[in-house]
């Protein structure tokens, strides 16, 4: 018996039965299905986890982001009231749902992490933010994975509404150690007509382990925009499926992956275009060394009937050193005619030329090569719209690079 | 030649223009001039049979056929030519196939015998260097990556091509430096005999210093609201649109009547 | 299938006697053992060569249909299908003059000259060779090879010929275990060509086979191989027809390509199998495996491909650049139309250094077709300054068609250097007008935006393959717009 059905022992929620069933039916992902033929969850499959709970303390406070208007925190995804702010008088609420409201979100779907996440958590929330209500500050997801003497783990449960021509931004901060952690985070956006959400991540994980997986639906003119960092992991895989369904809607996906060590990113995105005059950008940037491995998986699916789509995809990658790997795949499904849709990949090193042209100018090899990664990866930071949270992860983005300098 | 009677036409439901009547003999060049957005790019597409626009009411004739009831590739066998303002990129398609094909296509319809690829590339060689076009632009694909400049020169050489009974030249001026107008205007003029006639939409009255119109229409709204002799372009560019928008035509030069 | 285990397989009675009479010029419906061993009887084989059939029998019953590809179809019944049909006698003709008249005229309507004289007349010399359902008919030009040292003849006539140059290589690109249909075509091929140019030789004209499915309900399952040693060259045309039927037909072939030394093969394809009427009904389930490997350093391997055939096309010729220095190219038209379905695409595995690819696709959708690009760049630990460049673009004509790209992309060498473009557009309102306007029909002016489109892979057709691969895509397009 895994642990999954273990663990489940207790729960007596119809979701929970309906999530422990999907998950007996389709097991752990393997390399049999197309979407996870680059990662192995062995490392999850197979280890004896036990709960995580509410502790006494942790250690946030240099985690802690000060421009954030609200923080909650989560270790090893459980949330932890007593070391949360800020949600007094915040134009945001924060409800703890029962069970029974969560709907299961496996619907057919072949994702056992979503199953899993169905058939355990015994908490979730509802993070509402009002009509028209506009709020500058961030709100702040601070997750840590501490972890205990036992391996433990969290399944995370969030529903994000922004209502009709609301705006806010989301800042999610992944922390992990050197305990043996992994949390399954299933956050569901929605995003109503004229509202625009802004949903960034930072994963900076060690040994923990994270499947983040979002499920977006984006309104009549409405914007969706996330922007991942992925700067350490054993193992994160990070799913994204965004819907748009209402016409004139955006969908905006950027990410960053700086891996080094035995990182292990697998990015996997879908942007499906389900109704007309929609458009889409999704540019994802990675610097893999060390003996890492960097995936990007990315679907654009403009449904039939979807005209007038625009739609841009792109992936680009620089390998350092002879042990690390890229897989990328940028896929097209189109099914209406009238569209534009462009993709590109591209995997490589650094430009020669530029390299030469540093070098020439005095500047010797290694600086130059730093220069020009560094400015290769800036330009994802800089799509950041938040000045505050720039310096953050230019910061965080800055030291990973230079372990994978050496 | 041309005789247009009434003419509305709308786009996506829209009205553009709102009851044209102009009429055009053979010989004549009329231009026609307005404000931006007072239908002037809307009339000469609908007479060349855009599919963007409907036609909601009026007539138009050409030699007493009606223009209205044919096809858009039936007007241009027919001999109606019309410039485009934005030229349209036809990527991996040389400009000398296309013409061979345009020119036989229209032989065909008119049930002329084709003309040979021999023929039809010594007429190109002799027009180009008219045009002072550069040799290379026969095989290069249409209007791909060609400058604007270029682009125009293009149409003129198929208009030269062609050699239709009534050309529409759309904004031929825009987008062009001197030299290229002065090409241009070489190239229609080369053309103005008492069998060809001509409309020549703009915005600028520069245009009409190279090739001189023998009657001026202003545009407004959709409707020709003044014509008047060769130097009503004149008195335009110095008094603007707005007296007669506005209803006023005052002093400007008016045909005799 | 499947219904017999293998153990009764093994016990069955074809080692005392064949329960077939091998002098049938089409075998009756269905596959067991007993087929395959009838079919290598019939060929006269050698020992080897059955028992390579029935050891790679033996491993397609233990595997099951791919359904990764994006396409749908009715299941296949194998023990539907009749795997040998011979069109004439048994020996099969040994000059034109033997050839059924009816056969030639055939060939004629398809435009591919068996005599050797009407070819003569022609500026260029292209050899070719007849396949029709499963049995070669016709060979022109040997004579002239055979003094060049090229060797161009059915297979079937190359296992005695020179066994020793087909046991080397039949099977070394593409291995019996590779696939479904790759085990199924080493089992029950029955004929195809086999090419081979010694050292230092090019080939002095174009080789051409030109494949045909005649009889209903047949498989065809030819198999091609063409191997070039160091400095050799070749150039080979493939073309393929088919009649229009109501039952689907299954073709099942493999290519294998070698360049040894600094060889050189360049592959092209008109593929125009029958590709089922408006509805779907009829056509050509063409699932091909085609693979070549350049070995040597500084060979090269180019496949060409206008695809305007078949009802399901499953196709990815591909290169495995081994060598250093190496070259592979794929240049590629796909047309599909009414309810034709296509998955297809390349795949170039970098092993060597300084590999070297292209990768060209056009693909074109009407009606109510559904088309993939599926391709796959794999470049090694040890493939350093590895380049690829791909670039596919899709046009799609009216609303009901689908177009999709999933390109898989692997790469191990920090020298190694890939780059991916794609598009999808469709034929604008804007341009269809403009020629309209200068007097085209709608029709013309589509066809002229196609080829225009497609250009960049019709420059790398030899230039009778090029007339024709046009024409194709006009047939094939008829009726799209309005």
């Amino acid at each position: 018996m895994s642990w999954v059905a273990d663990l489940a022992q207790g729960t007596s929620g119809v979701r929970h039965a309906k999530g422990l069933a999907a998950f007996e039916r389709v097991g752990f992902p393997g390399p049999r299905l197309e979407g996870w033929k680059y990662t192995s969850t062995r490392s999850v499959a197979k280890v004896d986890w036990v709960r995580a709970d509410v502790v006494a303390a942790a250690a946030i406070d240099g985690l802690r982001l000060p421009h954030a208007a609200v923080e909650l925190v989560f270790v090893d995804g459980v949330y932890q009231a007593d070391l949360s702010r800020g949600l007094d008088g915040a134009p945001v609420s924060l409800e703890p749902v029962a069970q029974a409201e969560l709907q299961p979100q496996h619907v057919g779907s072949e994702d056992g992490f979503v199953a899993i996440n169905d058939a355990l958590a015994t908490e979730g929330f509802v993070l509402t933010l009002g009509r028209d209500q506009v709020m500058t500050a961030p709100v702040h997801l601070l997750f840590l994975q501490q972890g205990g003497e036992q391996p433990v783990t969290g399944q995370v449960r969030l529903v994000v509404k922004a209502e009709r021509h609301s705006r806010m931004q989301l800042i999610e901060t992944h922390h992990g150690g050197e305990g043996q952690t992994f949390v399954n985070e299933l956050i569901t956006v929605q995003v109503a007509d004229g509202a625009k959400v802004q949903h960034s991540v930072m994963g900076r994980l060690g040994s923990g382990q994270l499947v983040h997986t979002v499920r977006a639906e984006v309104g009549r003119d409405a914007t969706y925009h996330s922007h991942m960092a992925w700067l350490s992991g054993s193992l994160v895989r990070s799913d994204i499926l965004a819907r748009l369904v209402g016409q004139g809607g955006h969908v905006e996906l950027d990410g960053l992956y700086v891996l080094a060590d035995t990182d292990h990113v697998d990015n996997h995105t879908v942007i499906r275009h389900e109704v007309p005059n929609c458009t889409s950008v999704e540019t994802y940037k990675g610097v893999v060394g060390g003996k890492a491995r960097g995936v990007f998986d990315g679907m654009v699916y403009i449904a039939k009937g979807a005209d007038g789509t625009d739609s841009q995809q792109n992936n680009r990658n620089i390998l350092l050193g002879d042990h690390a790997d890229v897989k990328t795949k940028p896929t097209l499904e189109i099914y209406a005619d009238d569209v534009k849709a462009a993709h590109g990949a591209t995997v490589g090193q650094l430009d020669q030329n530029q390299l030469w042209y540093l070098r020439a100018r005095g500047i010797p090899k290694a600086k130059a090569e730093k220069i020009l990664t560094h400015a290769f990866v800036a330009d994802r930071v800089l799509a950041h719209p938040d000045e505050a949270w720039r310096e953050v992860l230019a910061e965080a983005v800055e030291a990973r690079l230079a372990v994978l300098e050496g | 030649m041309l005789e247009i009677k009434n003419l509305h036409a709308s786009v996506n439901g829209s009205p553009i223009l709102r009851g044209i009547d102009l009429t055009v003999n053979k010989g004549e060049v009329h231009a026609i001039m307005g404000p931006n957005g007072a239908g002037k790019s809307t009339l000469s597409k609908v007479l060349a049979g855009s599919p963007e626009y409907e036609v909601t009411e009026g007539s138009v004739k050409l030699d007493g056929e009606d223009l209205l009831e044919m096809e858009a590739e039936e007007r241009a066998a027919a001999g109606v030519f019309m410039g485009f303002q934005y030229p349209i990129e036809v990527p991996g398609v040389a400009n000398s196939y296309f013409l061979r094909k345009a020119v036989n296509a229209q032989r065909k319809t008119r049930g002329e015998p084709e003309a040979s690829s021999v023929e039809i590339l010594r007429a190109m060689k002799k027009a180009m260097a008219f045009l002072e076009m550069d040799a290379g632009f026969r095989n290069r694909p249409v209007n791909v990556g060609f400058s604007g400049g270029e682009k125009k020169r293009n149409e003129i050489l198929q208009l030269l091509m062609l050699n239709p009974k009534l050309a529409l030249l759309d904004e031929t001026d825009s987008g062009l430096d001197i030299d290229a107008l002065r090409v241009v205007a070489k190239g229609v003029n080369s053309l103005r005999d008492p069998e060809h006639a001509f409309v020549v939409v703009t915005h600028y009255q520069r245009l009409l210093d190279y090739i001189v119109p023998d009657v001026v229409h202003v545009l407004v709204d959709g409707r020709i609201v003044h014509s008047g002799p060769r130097e009503l372009a004149l008195w335009l560019e110095e008094h603007g649109y707005g007296a007669i928008k506005a209803g006023d035509a005052g002093d400007a030069p008016r045909l005799e009547a | 299938m499947g219904n017999d285990p293998i153990d009764t397989q093994l016990s069955s009675s074809y080692k005392y006697g064949f329960s077939i009479d091998i002098e049938a010029d089409t075998f009756p419906p269905g596959l067991n053992e007993e087929i395959v061993a009838a079919l290598s009887a019939k060929k006269k084989e050698p020992e080897w060569l059955l028992q390579w059939r029935l050891k790679a029998f033996r491993h397609w019953q233990t595997m099951t249909e791919p359904t990764w590809a994006h396409v749908e179809h009715p299941p296949i019944d194998y023990q539907a299908i009749s795997y040998y049909s011979s069109p004439k006698d048994t020996d099969g003709p040994k000059s034109l003059d033997e050839v059924d008249p009816k056969l030639l005229e055939t060939f004629e309507k398809l435009g591919v000259p068996l005599h050797e004289r009407e070819a003569l007349a022609g500026v260029r010399k292209v050899a070719v060779d007849a396949v029709v359902d499963s049995v070669s008919v016709a060979t022109t030009f040997r004579k002239e090879l055979e003094e060049a040292g090229v060797i161009f003849m059915p297979i079937s006539e190359a296992v005695h010929a020179h066994p020793e140059l087909v046991k080397k290589y039949l099977g070394s690109v593409v291995p019996i275990y590779d696939n479904f249909f790759a085990a199924l075509n080493c089992a029950v091929f029955s004929d195809g060509t086999f090419v081979y140019v010694p050292k230092g030789v090019r080939c002095p004209m174009e080789l051409s086979t030109y494949f045909r499915i005649n009889e209903a309900m047949t498989g065809q399952f030819e198999r091609t191989l063409i191997v070039v040693e160091d400095e050799a060259y070749v150039s080979y045309l493939e073309g393929c027809t088919a009649p229009m039927r109501d039952e689907n037909q299954l073709h099942a072939a493999v290519v294998e390509l070698v360049a040894e030394g600094s060889g050189e093969i360049k592959y092209s394809t008109v593929q125009n199998w029958f590709p089922g009427d408006e509805e779907g009904k009829g056509g050509i389930y063409n699932f091909v495996t085609k693979r070549g490997i350049c070995k040597g350093n500084r060979s090269k391997i180019s496949w060409t491909q206008v695809e305007t055939g078949s009802a399901i096309t499953w196709k990815y010729p591909s290169v495995i650049l081994k060598g250093d220095d190496t070259v592979g190219e794929f240049y590629s038209i796909a047309v599909t139309n009414n309810r034709q379905q296509a998955d297809t695409g390349t795949k170039m595995i970098h092993l060597g250094r300084n590999t070297t690819s292209t990768i060209i696709s056009k693909g074109i959708a009407a009606g109510r077709s559904d088309q993939s690009y599926r391709g796959l760049v794999s470049m090694g630990r040890k493939a350093s300054n590895a380049r690829n460049y791909t670039q596919c673009d899709s046009l799609l004509i009216g609303k009901e068609c689908g177009a999709h790209t999933f390109p898989y992309v692997d790469v191990k060498n920090s020298s190694a250097q890939l780059e991916h473009e794609a598009t999808t557009s469709k034929v604008s309102d804007d341009q269809v007008f403009y020629l309209r306007q200068r007097g085209l029909s709608e029709e013309d002016a589509v066809q002229l935006i196609v080829n225009g489109f497609c250009k960049d892979v019709f420059r790398q057709l030899p230039m009778e393959f090029a007339v024709e691969a046009q024409k194709l895509l006009e047939v094939s397009l008829e009726g799209s717009v309005g």
